[in-house]
């Protein structure tokens, strides 16, 4: 199900106004506005609902209505009106109001609470008369108002400022005086420029950094409006003042103010190992076009510390210019560790094909790092010439051996199709390890038109040296776009061929290609006259990845011509059941009987054994029990019951214990005594937390997420443990969380959902609070009545959710449904009671054993 | 035996200590190389205590503490997780929070060594701190992030950007005057699908880019908050949670629920907005540039808002198309003369369906890749580079969501000029460009 958004923006605002109009009927902005006198913040804001769009109307219309709409929200903030209303005035006039509005703005901003809000709309009315207004006011206001009306005045680069600020600037709030400074120093002319500068100099180290970052602002703005004099002044106080932060930034002013000079400030910065103006060197260097700058860097680079080489070839990898630096080729080729790492990587970003040389080699005798690293980069060098060039070193017999190989596997990755023909032609040839890297390169990217040239090469190898063949084939088919591209040639290669290996090499492939004419073709060749091809089909036909073979498989194990072909039918099929953990307990056992009466020999009972083990329900673990005193397979019945148990003890405590107590005090293993002990003792450690849970099925629905499944209703919701395929869970799969019941241990992935079940039995009807925790949202359900939802996302963690909840005498059932967005995915549950302890006498069993009772 | 991080860091040492001996042991030698900082040192596998970058967290609500220890959206284990983070210091303006996260990181090292503030300038101030973690709300992201670039810490901050466009120019600003590493916190541009999704489309794989569908939902944000006065918790110190925002009397709701009110954001213009929209500029080469004319809906023929670039590619928000054309509506759809792409958080898909299968040549653009965001950010420290989602891009990619905003606000298409950045000739327009802040916090 697609998630849906449907809420259309355009139709909601649309049909907001429409609603607000219909409810406003006749009411205006001259009846609406006054009213707003007493308003207090309230839930109800359709009163200032009506009047935004008012405001909104009268700006569009502009002209008198926007005045006039102007003068009636002054005229609140200039009368008694709440604190609250006056605010709400203040920021509809920032739309609407003008020079009329001023003097009761700067009234208003007398009133220190106001005054943000009033110089918010005096910003945005232009003209002299704002800032006649406030320097008229200015003696008058507290304090915190005048702060408000003299940092509008610098906004406004009123030179008259310059005097409360410098006053502020020098007091003893911090914070007020790197406001100022910042202020002063967006006001032009010199008066400001020299306060500023006095100040700083003369200022302690507590204040400098404040008035030095205003220092920085000011040399900014005077650069950008073409005062590189004065800015250079700035910029060489701020560098003299030992203060590296803003060493540095007056590194990049300098540099940008004079080019010309700008290589060698940049070049000795770099050189300040791990200081702030290094890095400022190496961002300027990323950035700059100056070709002086980088052929000055390229020359010292040789020269430089490792640390800092490392950091100007990653500066110049982000410039992403193409350049043939010898510098960076000779740190590839001889430097060390990082560096030669971090080289190797820009040559693959900024190099031209000049460097396949130095990268081929260190692609084939680097560090694994820089093999990695160079292969990586030799990917991303642009031109069709290093196509070429690793076409002629893959071709030319006098390469070394490691680089031609190399070259086959990178011209795969670069997709040069025009190699395909010479790597294909190199089949043939006798150097193993080349064969292997052409057969790799075109498993890689082959296209499927090369499999009958490559199943011919594949055939004249001998049996037992086709590995690499085989792979390369099977990925080369699975490339094809239909069934017929995929098997075509292999079936026509399976019906010409003479030899039982080259019939079996092509079920081999055929078997993981897939498909439906594949496993014909394999069930058909169950029934060659050759034993050898009809027990290799067999083999193969245990590995589908499907159910299909598996009643051919049983009809092997049961009647196969010859013992050995019974045997591989029986572990095949034993194999296929195993593989297939989703599927249902009771099907697994039903299966699992179906041969086991057929099973005589004890290495036959083992691999039973080992297939049951991994079914986890109390009738798998009654089922092994049947094995514990059978001779030979003992040991593995032992072991396959303590499996079980890890899983039943919490749900089934008496008869896991009947069977795996023995085992405990008994065994002769004394790692299979210690799990069962382990076992029985897990629900204990929980601490009171529930352990006994069945797991449902998981659900998805294509194209919806964990938020938008918490809502969609599946079947555990409504057949309740009739459905859900329900199985135990296994509790405490993490030791450092005992009481989380971990559902991405049986099912991993992202976006789902699944429900988890459990029984509980109380001695008499008890009100407790049922403390939950969940991966991600959860809801919960006592007795088929939802009692919590919290669609979230969330990490789990006890006492996430705490709901009050009813539990009748006798047995109750809960029910979670937990979704997954992404990562972990669990839950956790207990009760407890008015105590804070979980109350006594609580019993927990699973919903499915309770059917049964 | 499983390595778990409290046996690695159960007896740290910190990165400040060791410069300390180093330096000390440097005395008289007039050669000995400066020292270099933890940020400039180690790369991948196991890292040595000294080499750590130490960190502090600013702001540990919901995604802020995902950071520390890991989360749906953010890295598995969070910096507390990574053996080349040393966490030394949580702040918020919540007690309970701070108290929280400072268990949680004490409980990943085994120590009690996590120290708490309620003001970050008092964390800026630790000479120790490399750098800083800013999950605050937005309304503080700007001013916390220019306080931190001063201070010379490197910045990860969370989206969105600011508040407004003015506040996003002045981060960048300073974050390139103080030559600081910044990475926002857009962990999409660390997602290989749409990384792979734009990459499809600047390499033509879709022929020429002609349209951007955003599926960006909810309702237009330009709500003030009218809630009533209610007593200020004492957990709380409710004038640090306010900052540069106007004040007005506390309400337990607006706190909880401040994205809805345009004084602390965008909506979700800016919260899911900054991630999709910050894909659409990735995808169709707009990264560092913006629209020339945004144009709100206007229940005539402008169904949706719709932006138009120079280059004759539109974006507009339309969840309700991607959610018709696209297996998961919360995401972004390219479209082009020859096909479409469809990206979101989990997944892709194409139009024509094989172009899922394309591997990006050597001769084709490829984007800034990285393992995560996290990851990403901490490379970038080291070797002084920058991330993939530096605030040049950042700043670009919020200014879309706050120039739909304002058109939205103004109920008018808006004309906006990419090269200056500035409004053409709109008065009402630049009204809304930046705003007042309140004392004495300023840009």
């Amino acid at each position: 199900m697609k998630r849906h958004y449907r809420y259309s923006i355009a139709a909601g605002l649309t049909a907001g106004l429409a609603a607000i109009t219909c409810a406003a009927g006749a009411q205006t902005p001259d009846a609406d506005i006054p009213q707003l006198k007493s308003f207090v913040f309230q839930k109800d804001g359709s009163l200032v609902d009506r009047i935004g769009l008012e405001t909104a109307s009268a700006r569009r219309t502009g002209g008198s209505a926007k005045a006039h709409v102007a003068a009636l929200l002054a005229s609140v903030v200039a009368s008694d009106a709440t604190f609250d209303a006056k605010e709400f005035a203040c920021r509809q006039l920032v739309f609407v109001a003008g020079p009329t509005e001023v003097k009761t703005l700067v009234a208003a901003a007398k009133d220190p609470a106001l005054a943000q809000y009033a110089v918010g709309v005096l910003a945005n009315i232009p003209g002299k008369a704002v800032n006649d207004a406030v320097i008229a006011a200015l003696p008058t206001l507290p304090t915190d108002s005048q702060f408000y009306l003299v940092k509008l005045l610098a906004e406004r680069n009123d030179a008259r400022a310059a005097a409360t600020l410098t006053y502020f600037m020098m007091g003893a709030n911090l914070e007020r005086a790197s406001s100022a400074a910042a202020s002063l120093a967006r006001i032009s002319g010199p008066s400001a420029h020299e306060v500023l500068v006095a100040a700083f100099k003369a200022s302690d180290e507590k204040r400098k950094p404040g008035l030095g970052a205003a220092l920085i602002l000011r040399a900014g703005r005077l650069a950008a409006a073409g005062n590189s004099a004065d800015a250079a002044q700035l910029y060489s106080i701020c560098d003299a003042s030992g203060l590296p932060m803003l060493r540095a930034a007056a590194l990049r002013g300098r540099a940008a103010s004079n080019p010309s000079g700008s290589a060698s400030l940049v070049l000795a910065a770099l050189k300040e190992n791990g200081t702030p103006r290094q890095s400022m060197a190496a961002d300027i260097l990323r950035t700059s076009s100056n070709p002086t700058l980088r052929s000055q860097v390229g020359a010292a680079l040789p020269a430089l510390t490792p640390h800092t080489q490392t950091i100007v070839l990653k500066a110049l990898e982000d410039q992403g210019e193409r350049a043939d630096w010898p510098g960076i080729r000779g740190l590839a080729s001889n430097g060390t560790g990082e560096v030669k790492l971090a080289a190797i990587e820009a040559l693959g970003k900024i190099s031209t094909p000049s460097a396949l040389p130095v990268l081929l080699k260190s692609a084939a005798s680097g560090s694994a790092a820089e093999k990695l690293a160079a292969q990586d980069s030799i990917c991303r060098l642009r031109g069709a010439e290093v196509d070429a060039g690793l076409r002629a070193a893959l071709l030319n017999g006098s390469t070394p051996g490691a680089i031609r190989q190399i070259s086959a596997g990178l011209l795969a990755r670069r997709r040069a199709v025009s190699a395909f023909g010479d790597i294909s032609s190199l089949l043939g040839t006798k150097d193993e390890k080349l064969r292997a890297a052409c057969y790799a390169a075109l498993r890689d990217s082959g296209p499927a038109s090369l499999l009958p040239t490559v199943l011919a090469h594949a055939l004249t190898l001998p049996a037992d040296a086709r590995d690499n063949a085989i792979e390369a084939c099977v990925e080369i088919a699975r490339r094809g776009t239909t069934e017929a591209e995929r098997t075509g040639p292999l079936l026509t290669a399976l019906d010409a061929a003479k030899q039982p290996a080259d019939k079996l090499t092509l079920l081999t492939v055929l078997n993981q290609v897939g498909g439906l004419r594949a496993l014909m073709a394999l069930k058909k060749a169950y029934s060659s006259p050759t034993i050898e091809v009809r027990e290799g089909a067999l083999a193969l036909l245990s590995e589908w990845p499907t159910e299909e073979p598996l009643e051919l498989l049983l009809k092997a194990a049961k009647s196969g011509l010859t013992p050995r072909t019974k045997a591989i039918g029986l572990r095949g099929y034993l194999k296929m059941i195993a593989a297939n953990e989703q599927r249902a307990p009771e099907k697994t056992l039903a299966l699992l009987n179906s041969i086991a009466p057929e099973v005589t020999r004890p290495e036959d009972k083992r691999q039973i054994l080992s297939a049951i083990a991994k079914v986890h329900s109390i009738d798998a673990l009654r089922f092994v029990s049947g094995y514990l005193k059978q001779d030979g397979v003992q040991s593995e019945a032992e072991s396959a019951a303590v499996e079980i148990g890890r899983t039943t003890a919490s749900a089934f405590p008496d008869e896991t214990a009947a069977i795996l107590g023995p085992i405990a005090s008994s065994s002769s293993d004394d790692a299979v005594k210690a799990a069962a002990s382990a076992a029985l003792a897990a629900p204990a450690k929980a601490a009171g937390f529930i352990t006994a849970w069945e797991l449902s099925a998981q659900y998805t629905r294509d194209g919806a997420d964990y938020k938008t499944l918490f809502d969609v209703v599946f079947p555990p919701e409504t057949a309740g443990s009739a459905a859900g395929n329900w199985r135990l869970m296994t509790p405490i799969t993490n030791a450092e969380q005992p009481w989380l019941m971990d559902i991405l241990a049986v099912y991993p992935g992202e976006q789902k959902v699944a429900y988890m079940q459990t029984a509980v039995n109380a001695p008499a009807d008890l009100d407790v609070t049922l403390d939950l925790g969940s991966d991600d949202g959860i809801k919960a359900w006592v007795n088929g009545a939802l009692v919590l939802t919290d669609n979230t996302a969330r990490a789990a963690a006890p006492g996430e959710e705490k709901v009050q909840i009813h539990l009748k005498q006798g047995w109750n059932t809960l029910m979670l449904k937990v979704t997954q967005n992404v990562m972990g995915w669990g839950a956790c549950a207990r009760l407890i009671g008015a105590d804070g302890n979980t109350p006594a006498g609580l019993k927990y069993s699973v919903p499915s054993a309770n059917k049964a009772r | 035996m499983k390595e778990t991080a409290v046996s690695k860091l159960s007896n740290p040492v910190s990165r400040r200590s060791l410069i300390k001996t180093a330096a000390a042991a440097a005395i008289g030698a007039a050669s000995f190389p400066t020292v270099v900082p933890a940020r400039a040192l180690g790369r991948g596998g196991h890292t040595a205590p000294s080499n750590r970058i130490v960190l502090g967290h600013i702001g540990v609500g919901g995604q802020g503490t995902q950071h520390v220890v890991g989360g749906p959206w953010t890295q598995k284990g969070g910096m507390t997780g990574r053996d080349d983070v040393q966490v030394v210091a949580i702040c918020d303006v919540n007690q309970g929070r701070r108290d929280n996260a400072r268990h949680l990181v004490n409980d990943r090292y085994g120590n009690s060594d996590c120290a708490v503030y309620n003001d970050f300038r008092d964390l800026l101030a630790r000479k120790d701190v490399d750098a800083v973690l800013i999950a605050t709300g937005e309304r503080w992201h700007p001013l916390i992030s220019m306080a931190a670039a001063r201070a010379g810490k490197d910045i990860y901050c969370e989206k969105p950007t600011s508040v407004t466009i003015a506040e996003a120019q002045a981060l960048r600003q300073t974050v390139r005057d103080y030559g600081i590493v910044f990475q926002q916190g857009t962990q999409q541009r660390s997602s290989y699908s749409f990384r792979f999704a734009c990459e499809l489309v600047l390499n033509g794989y879709i022929g020429q880019l002609k349209e951007v569908v955003v599926g960006v939902a909810g309702g237009p944000t330009y709500k003030q908050c009218t809630l009533p006065s209610q007593p200020v918790p004492s957990y709380l110190d409710y004038d640090m949670w306010l900052g540069p925002a106007p004040w007005r009397p506390y309400n337990a709701d607006m706190v909880g629920g401040w994205m809805a009110y345009r004084d602390f954001s965008g909506g979700e213009m800016t919260n899911w907005g900054a991630h999709h929209w910050d894909m659409a500029q990735w995808g169709s080469g707009n990264q560092l540039s913006g629209p020339t004319l945004i144009v709100p809906p206007n229940g005539k023929d402008v169904k949706v808002l719709t932006y138009h670039f120079k280059n004759g590619v539109t974006y507009t928000r339309d969840p309700d198309r991607t959610a018709r054309e696209s297996p998961d509506g919360n995401g972004v759809l390219f479209v082009g003369t020859k096909g479409k792409v469809a990206v979101w958080r989990y997944d892709l898909k194409t139009w024509p369906e094989n172009l899922k299968q394309v591997k990006i040549g050597p001769n084709e653009i490829h984007l800034h890749s990285a393992e995560n965001h996290h990851t990403d950010w901490l490379n970038a420290i080291r070797t002084r580079s920058r991330p993939g989602a530096d605030i040049a891009i950042s700043a670009r990619s919020i200014t879309i969501s706050h120039l739909g905003n304002i058109a939205y606000e103004l109920g008018r298409p808006v004309h906006w000029n990419p090269d200056t950045e500035t409004f053409v000739n709109d008065p009402d327009a630049d009204r809304l460009f930046a705003r007042s802040m309140r004392s004495p916090w300023h840009l």
